[in-house]
């Protein structure tokens, strides 16, 4: 299976560095990356990989029309699932790999959703991941996060009619999304500290992406598969509290959802009807 | 009252003569068993028990088709087997009543309600030191919230049993049976369902790959699957095995509860002697009956997702706007 990723560029050469280097190894087969080309260092950086695996475009402005341009072409080379992330994730597989996680996902969802860590930024230079392991957590929430999109980022499973908005991720096509469970976790280092990173629940310790890029620093040549720890029954049951925390799904969301659906039928039901007497009048007019 | 027992199986050797002996001493009259081509001596053990008279093993081949076999069975209970009421079973699965014995806990149901849901409990795989499955696995998931994971075998979910009707339709994984004579009674759980899904590292492997090509394949046999064509079998099996480290956050954390009452009632079968354990009392069932709720409900919303995408697809052909949510 084949995993493609496209990235929004930022001007951290670093950053963009650590970054594709993770996912590189994590289970994503090529980046197509967006850039700027404000930034020379961070050009130099992404001309320094394979164009076999980093494709660089340089644009004017990130916007909508340019994510789903994106996204298909990261298609094109015959992708099953497409990531659009910028370069301040990381995307983390609740298992070995982004390809193990996104291979056993049932055939009927089209979209899956990450839950965004928001990571606190401790100090200046050097490594990100290795100043900051402290992230949020919705573990003590205070109920429901109620606009729990703002604590989600989407990933497509790739076809034709992939469309990519970020106010509304249902348009991409039909697809179906997997509600109420995020089997990837995306860690955002947005260089915010602990004062301006906006906390419902509460800061705990997190090391993993940090031990990754040691580990993938360590490796010769900086690549090695990672096989990245499978969370046991209790992290899951720990991680399912976090994820009832957001309040995705519940009685009052059912019931939104059910009258969405009841409005668009009964739009179908009033335009059928009329429909078929215009089609009946037009089959009649018609000579013989 | 005549309680029938309906199973599908395929080579389960290590657990099913257990599961026989126990639900026969727990209350049920007669087992039907669709015996799905196996070749690991579980057919042996069906055999044993169709000679002693207790059990009607039916052969089946070919592709899994769960739902419909379990419906013939189903049927088969009420119409040749002048059945009461059917409990529908895997072989992994040990019907535990929630007091006195399975007879009573359905006896206990008022018409016209005649179908009920059992609560599943989902029993963790611990490390192998060759003890059977029942005196190693002891430690069972109590999630404080649901683990809605497609992917996960610690879902919550139900499983049901119900009053003989030769017309009912029973449907995959027995998770639901429909029923136009008799009325579903919900909120209330005559029996715990001790769930043991993986056992051992062969047992893991061999369920994962077949169960990979049959009519459902769900996540967790996927996994199996493709651990297997990637050579990291092993590896993959470690991480779902519960170690004493995991175990000891799990226990702090409510996650994981031990309950020895599978292990007890097969020891008394053997005429050993049997501690009582804890089993997390009334407590626990009502959480996870909570946490099961929960699910479903997800699940209806996720089934309310695939009919707004089909409708989607009939505003798209008939030119209608595309509402968005």
């Amino acid at each position: 299976m084949t995993v493609a990723m496209t990235m929004i560029v930022g001007t951290k050469p670093e950053l963009v560095s650590a970054n594709l280097a993770f996912h590189l190894n994590a289970g994503v087969d090529y980046v197509v990356a967006a850039d700027l080309g404000t930034d020379a260092a961070v050009t130099d950086v992404l001309e320094s990989f394979s164009t076999d695996v980093v494709r660089r475009l340089v644009v004017e402005t990130p916007d909508r029309a340019s994510a789903t341009e994106l996204a298909r072409l990261a298609m094109e080379p015959g992708a099953e699932w497409v990531i659009p992330s910028r370069s301040d994730e990381f995307w983390w597989p609740r298992g070995e790999s982004l390809t193990d996680v996104l291979a056993v996902i049932p055939p009927r969802y089209g979209v899956v959703q990450g839950l965004v860590r928001e990571f606190v930024t401790e100090g200046d230079g050097g490594d990100v991941a290795e100043r900051s392991t402290t992230r949020t957590s919705l573990l003590d929430a205070d109920g429901p996060g109620g606009d729990f999109h703002r604590h989600l980022r989407p990933a497509y499973r790739a076809g034709p009619s992939l469309v990519i908005d970020d106010s509304d991720w249902t348009l991409g096509g039909r697809r179906v999304p997997l509600r109420a469970w995020y089997p990837i976790e995306v860690f955002h280092f947005s260089g915010a500290g602990s004062d301006m990173v906006e906390i419902h629940g509460t800061l705990v310790e997190d090391t993993r992406l940090r031990d990754a890029l040691r580990r993938i620093r360590g490796a010769q040549d900086g690549a090695v598969r990672l096989a990245l720890p499978v969370p046991s029954v209790v992290d899951d049951a720990s991680y399912a509290i976090e994820c009832a925390a957001l309040g995705e799904v519940d009685i009052v969301s059912l019931d939104r959802h059910i009258s969405e659906l009841e409005r668009r039928i009964a739009a179908l039901e009033a335009r059928f009807w009329p429909t078929v007497r215009r089609k009946l009048r037009r089959l009649a007019r018609r000579p013989g | 009252m005549k309680l029938v027992q309906t199973l599908v199986v395929r080579d389960e050797a290590d657990i099913v003569d257990d599961h026989i002996a126990y639900h026969l001493d727990a209350g049920v009259d007669f087992v039907i068993a669709s015996d799905h081509g196996s070749r690991d001596g579980t057919t042996e053990i069906l055999e044993k028990y169709a000679r002693d008279g207790c059990l009607q093993r039916i052969p089946v081949h070919g592709q899994m088709r769960d739902g419909p076999w379990r419906t013939d069975m189903a049927r088969l209970a009420a119409t040749e087997h002048r059945a009461d009421w059917i409990i529908n079973t895997d072989a992994d699965e040990f019907w535990m009543p929630r007091g006195g014995s399975l007879r009573d806990v359905f006896a206990a149901v008022p018409e016209p309600y005649g179908v009920v849901f059992a609560l599943s409990r989902h029993f963790v795989p611990r490390p192998d030191d060759g003890a059977s499955f029942a005196e190693r696995m002891t430690v069972r998931v109590s999630s404080p919230a649901a683990v809605n994971d497609p992917t996960s075998p610690y879902r919550p979910h139900l499983k049901v049993a119900h009053r003989a009707d030769p017309g009912v339709t029973i449907s995959f994984g027995a998770h639901l049976a429909r029923s136009s004579r008799w009325r579903p009674l919900l909120h209330w759980h005559p029996a715990d369902v001790l769930h043991f899904p993986f056992r051992s590292l062969r047992q893991w492997e061999n369920k994962g790959v077949r169960r990979a090509r049959g009519d459902k394949p769900l996540g967790q046999y996927v996994t199996a699957f493709r651990a297997r064509e990637g050579g990291r079998t092993a590896s993959r099996y470690q991480a779902l095995v519960v170690e004493d480290r995991t175990l000891e956050r799990g226990l702090q954390e409510g996650s994981l509860v031990s309950d020895f009452r599978l292990r007890d009632a097969l020891r008394r079968l053997r005429g050993e002697p049997a501690d009582a354990g804890p089993v997390g009392g009334e407590a626990g069932v009502i959480a996870e009956s909570a946490g099961v709720r929960e699910a479903e409900l997800v699940r209806l919303e996720r089934r309310l997702d695939v009919l707004c995408a089909r409708t989607l697809g009939v505003e798209a052909r008939t030119r209608a706007p595309a509402a968005s949510r």
